[in-house]
């Protein structure tokens, strides 16, 4: 199991594809949650994963609008994908037949 | 576009661990020029500077997690290495642990020799009373003191508030307790007031007042446990030589830093009421005496009125020979080595010789550690080389090789904290002093040490650990000629080489000496022939009185050449007695003089010469009655010529004022030669022998060479049938007089042990310097062979060096080991002279190492096949 935090750091990691590295994947998860991400709170979960062996990094070429220094990208590894389904499957699971919460409220 | 704001920047760098660096700062200044692009640059500051600080928490804790990553990694690269120079890290290792394990063992003894007396809670107030007199050129001290004198003094001077005396038996007393008789040494009289002056802790209850009265005592804690196994011991009788003593209550055993530790009290009352003789006149010296002055008041105030207040009393005659000063209580231990001292005490120059050996012990192990450090890192400089070309940074670099040395001089630390605990009963043995171990236990000593083991591994660790990092790896792999040196540059590791030997030079030369100036003392002739003596002492005034007897029954005995006997035993302290002698400038008021009591054939037993007139002689009654025999010294003293001496008129007052019959009225008949009745500590003082009073103290026994153990055997019966209830003690003069000089033998002793250590470690750290130094030449002296040198040409070049080293070393070593052991050879007023062999012998000692350690190197080098050598580069 994965937590939230990093469930949904695998998502981003899915959603960007090639362009995943530290500042885009704050950038999005930023974007869809409407917080600003601590950057040091995405490197956190970014290690874990890779140790659990779901994402794999690699180092990327330097580039100018970095002052020259170059990144670290990520990609799922299969083992990556197999989990995030399977969070997807519980998620899914766990709403099933269950009354529309935005509904009841109002 | 404009860059993140730069102390933001520098926030960042210092978080976040050098491992992520380049991609964090990267990932956050692509987003700051994304939102400058889009908001301006304000916002984009705002925003950079918030990332920073709420990243602080998340970075600092990844940082911690990298660093345990890398130090996990550093620990297993070093213990990599270190099991693959096993031997080599045992040698280093265990190098700076002696050195380390011998400073705090030199440590621990200097701070118990620096804390004595100090338990003393008034101990700044308390001073003891030193007597000068000035008879002769020489001004002589010694803290013994006239009994009035304390009373004296607090009665008319305002800056002493309380005094007590102590009169020591320099003799093991009789104790008589229930049925047992014990042999009780450390016995003292001592005034009530001792207890209250100085801090003497009860165990057990005391009884109001205690040694106020006469025939009372008291005995110390372990003292009470071996004369009595259980019950109160207060108010339990006691006899002590033939008198009864009632116990007044058990204190508490005096510290092992205490200058004296008394087992048993008497009370100074007692003296008082029995013996007037002794304690009631001021000609008699026998008593120390202690003063407390009032808070604030300096010993100087006292010393001062001193001068005026003797001439008062005696006269200006006697006040310009005599005098008294104030000792600190804390000055006894380690500034006095007087004549009449309670105890042998410590010397402050043994201390500081002590501290100056543990100074270059520290100095050559810390020395050795960095010298073998650096000289093993540079075989690792092509390691550094391949771990910068794989894209270590310089920081971990310099990390792994600091944390490496710090890692072997911590191990050094425990492995010495564990030598010091097995090797202190040693030590004890050696120095006569129990180690306070808890002293380690310290928090102050305990930091010391570990900043100093620190400091020392980073001293050993910095030199590779930023030369190597900042070497260009591309070098180091192409193997061009990066080898550093040693520390520094040449010239800098042949001044530690040089400091090495300088060290063990001075160590050797100062161990033989005083080796030579103690064989001396025990050869020396002492001017009557001590061998094969033996020396009974008669204990009891019963026994004294039965000593005629016991003499008669021994010169019986067969194996017995002569017997004589004597008031005082030889190589201790004679008694000084006030004479007034005819016609000498020095006497009109009198003079102090040591007597020997002896029995008449005294002179002719121990062999002494007789230079002008005669022996006494038994038959005459005049001899018995009025008779003198003075030694050359007192003659020349007095202003006579031996001849000159015959006849002089020598009166012995039993008191000042001459209201009494004098003691002894007589005449010299004769000047013997002069011999040491003292320890050679001293020069040979004016002496006085009168005939004895049929009462001997010691008997002195010369046995025939030949059968020592059946004299022993007939001696022993013969004194059973004397003294049936007694037990036969004895001991041989010329064993008494070598424990005279236990305390040079105890410093020799500590010298001798210390001095073999230091010489170790400075050969052990020549042993790492010169695998360094030929291992750092081997393709020259490969290139050298190939070109035809021969295997002794290069082990002479490889040896000169190191020679030449030694040569200079020498040079330096040589002129400060002499100065520094004549002064300690001016404590002794009999001294050797200097001996060329002794500095010689200490040349060829090193001489002889060097020549091993650097010549095994230089032959296995020199032997080595060259084409292998040359190849290897």
């Amino acid at each position: 199991m994965v937590t939230r935090a990093e469930e949904l750091i695998l998502l981003a990691v899915w959603r960007l594809q090639e362009e995943a590295y530290g500042a885009s994947i704050r950038t999005h998860l930023s974007n869809v949650t409407g917080d600003d991400w601590p950057i040091a709170t995405v490197y956190t979960p970014l290690d874990r994963l890779t140790k659990k062996g779901l994402l794999r990094s690699r180092m990327g070429a330097p580039t100018g609008e970095r002052g020259g220094r170059s990144r670290k990208l990520y990609r799922l590894t299969s083992e990556g994908v197999r989990v995030l389904t399977r969070a997807r499957q519980v998620t899914e699971e766990m709403w099933k037949d269950l009354p529309d919460p935005g509904l009841s409220w109002s | 576009m404009t860059r993140p704001p730069v102390i933001w920047l520098a926030v960042l760098r210092s978080i976040v661990h050098h491992s992520e660096q380049q991609f964090v700062e990267g990932d956050l200044e692509e987003t700051y020029h994304e939102i400058e692009a889009s908001y301006g640059s304000r916002r984009a500051r705002r925003w950079y500077r918030s990332q920073v600080l709420r990243s602080v928490p998340g970075f600092l804790l990844r940082t911690s997690y990298w660093s345990w990553e890398m130090t996990k990694n550093y620990l297993l690269l070093a213990l990599r290495n270190f099991r693959k120079s096993l031997g080599f890290m045992t040698i280093n290792v265990s190098g700076l642990a002696i050195g380390l394990a011998c400073t705090v063992m030199i440590g621990l003894f200097t701070i118990s020799e620096l804390s004595f007396d100090t338990h003393n809670e008034n101990a700044e107030r308390i001073m003891r009373v030193v007597r000068t007199s000035r008879f002769t050129e020489i001004e002589t001290r010694a803290p013994i003191t006239p009994a009035p004198l304390g009373p004296m003094l607090k009665a008319n001077f305002a800056e002493v508030d309380d005094f007590f005396r102590l009169f020591q038996h320099t003799n093991d007393m009789e104790i008589k307790v229930g049925g047992t008789t014990w042999l009780q040494s450390d016995v003292y009289h001592a005034d009530a007031s001792m207890l209250d002056i100085l801090t003497v802790d009860a165990a057990g209850p005391w009884v109001d007042a205690p040694l106020s009265q006469a025939f009372r005592m008291m005995i110390s804690e372990s003292t009470a446990d071996r004369y009595f196994q259980s019950g109160d011991v207060v108010g339990r009788a006691i006899t002590v030589q033939g008198k009864d003593y009632v116990v007044d209550g058990v204190f508490a055993d005096f510290p092992q830093t205490s200058h004296f530790r008394p087992e048993v009290l008497l009370s100074f009352e007692t003296l008082i009421q029995t013996r007037q003789d002794l304690v009631g006149h001021m000609g008699n010296n026998m008593f120390h005496t202690y003063l407390l002055l009032p808070p604030g008041v300096s010993k100087e105030a006292v010393d001062e009125q001193i001068p005026g207040a003797i001439e008062a009393v005696a006269g200006p005659e006697v006040a310009s020979r005599m005098g008294f000063y104030m000792q600190p209580l804390l000055d006894i231990h380690l500034h006095s080595r007087m004549e009449y001292e309670l105890e042998v005490n410590g010397s402050v120059e043994t201390l500081f010789v002590l501290g100056v050996i543990a100074l270059f012990i520290l100095i050559l192990a810390v020395v050795n550690f960095i010298n073998l450090s650096t000289a093993r890192s540079a075989r690792r400089a092509r390691e550094v080389g391949v771990r910068k070309a794989v894209g270590a940074h310089r920081n971990q670099v310099v990390s792994q090789f600091l944390g490496e040395t710090l890692l072997l001089s911590f191990l050094a630390l425990v492995l010495s904290l564990l030598l010091v605990l097995a090797f202190s009963p040693v030590f004890s043995e050696l120095s006569g002093r129990v180690l306070d171990l808890g002293l380690l236990m310290h928090p102050l000593v305990i930091l010391g040490m570990l900043t100093f083991v620190a400091l020392v591994g980073l001293a050993a660790g910095s030199y590779p650990a930023f030369v190597l990092a900042r070497f260009n790896p591309v070098h180091v792999l192409k193997g061009s000629s990066v080898t550093p040196g040693s520390a520094g540059s040449p010239l800098f590791r042949r001044g530690l080489v040089v400091l090495q030997f300088t060290v063990s030079i001075v160590l050797i030369i100062g161990t033989l000496i005083v080796g030579r100036q103690l064989s001396f003392l025990r050869d020396q002739p002492l001017g009557f022939d001590k061998e094969q003596m033996l020396v009974t002492r008669l204990r009891t005034p019963e026994m004294h009185a039965g000593g005629e007897r016991l003499m008669t029954e021994f010169e019986r005995i067969s194996g017995v050449s002569a017997v004589t006997a004597s008031g005082s035993l030889l190589g201790g302290q004679a008694p000084g007695v006030l004479v007034v002698p005819e016609g000498s400038e020095r006497g009109v008021d009198g003079v102090t003089i040591a007597m020997l009591n002896v029995e008449t054939d005294f002179v002719d037993v121990m062999d002494i010469d007789v230079l002008a007139g005669r022996d006494f002689d038994p038959d005459r009654q005049t001899d018995m009655d009025n008779a003198y025999l003075i030694n050359q010294q007192a003659a020349s003293w007095l202003g006579w010529t031996p001849d000159e001496a015959l006849g002089k008129q020598i009166v012995w007052p039993s008191s000042m004022d001459g209201s009494t019959p004098p003691v002894r009225e007589g005449q010299v008949i004769g000047v013997i030669d002069d011999f040491h009745f003292a320890s050679l500590h001293s020069t040979v003082e004016p002496l006085l022998l009168i005939p004895a009073d049929n009462t001997p103290t010691y008997v002195m026994t010369r046995i025939g060479a030949n059968s020592v153990f059946t004299t022993m055997h007939d001696l022993e019966e013969a004194w059973t049938r004397v003294f049936p209830e007694d037990a036969f003690e004895s001991f041989f003069l010329d064993a008494h007089f070598d424990s005279l000089y236990a305390a040079e033998e105890r410093s020799a002793r500590l010298f001798r042990v210390f001095s073999i250590l230091a010489l170790m470690l400075a050969g052990l750290g020549l042993l790492g310097l010169a695998s360094h130094t030929t291992s750092r030449r081997v393709r020259e002296i490969g290139i050298r062979k190939v070109m035809g040198a021969s295997s002794a040409g290069i082990l002479r070049m490889l040896l000169t060096e190191f020679v030449g080293l030694v040569a200079v070393s020498f040079l330096v070593a040589a002129p400060l080991a002499w100065y520094v052991m004549q002064g300690w050879l001016a404590n002794f007023p009999y001294r050797v002279g200097t001996d060329p062999m002794v500095y010689i012998l200490a040349a060829m000692v090193v001489m002889v190492l060097t020549a091993s350690t650097v010549g095994y190197h230089a032959l296995r080098a020199a032997w080595s096949d060259p084409v292998r050598a040359i190849r290897h580069e």
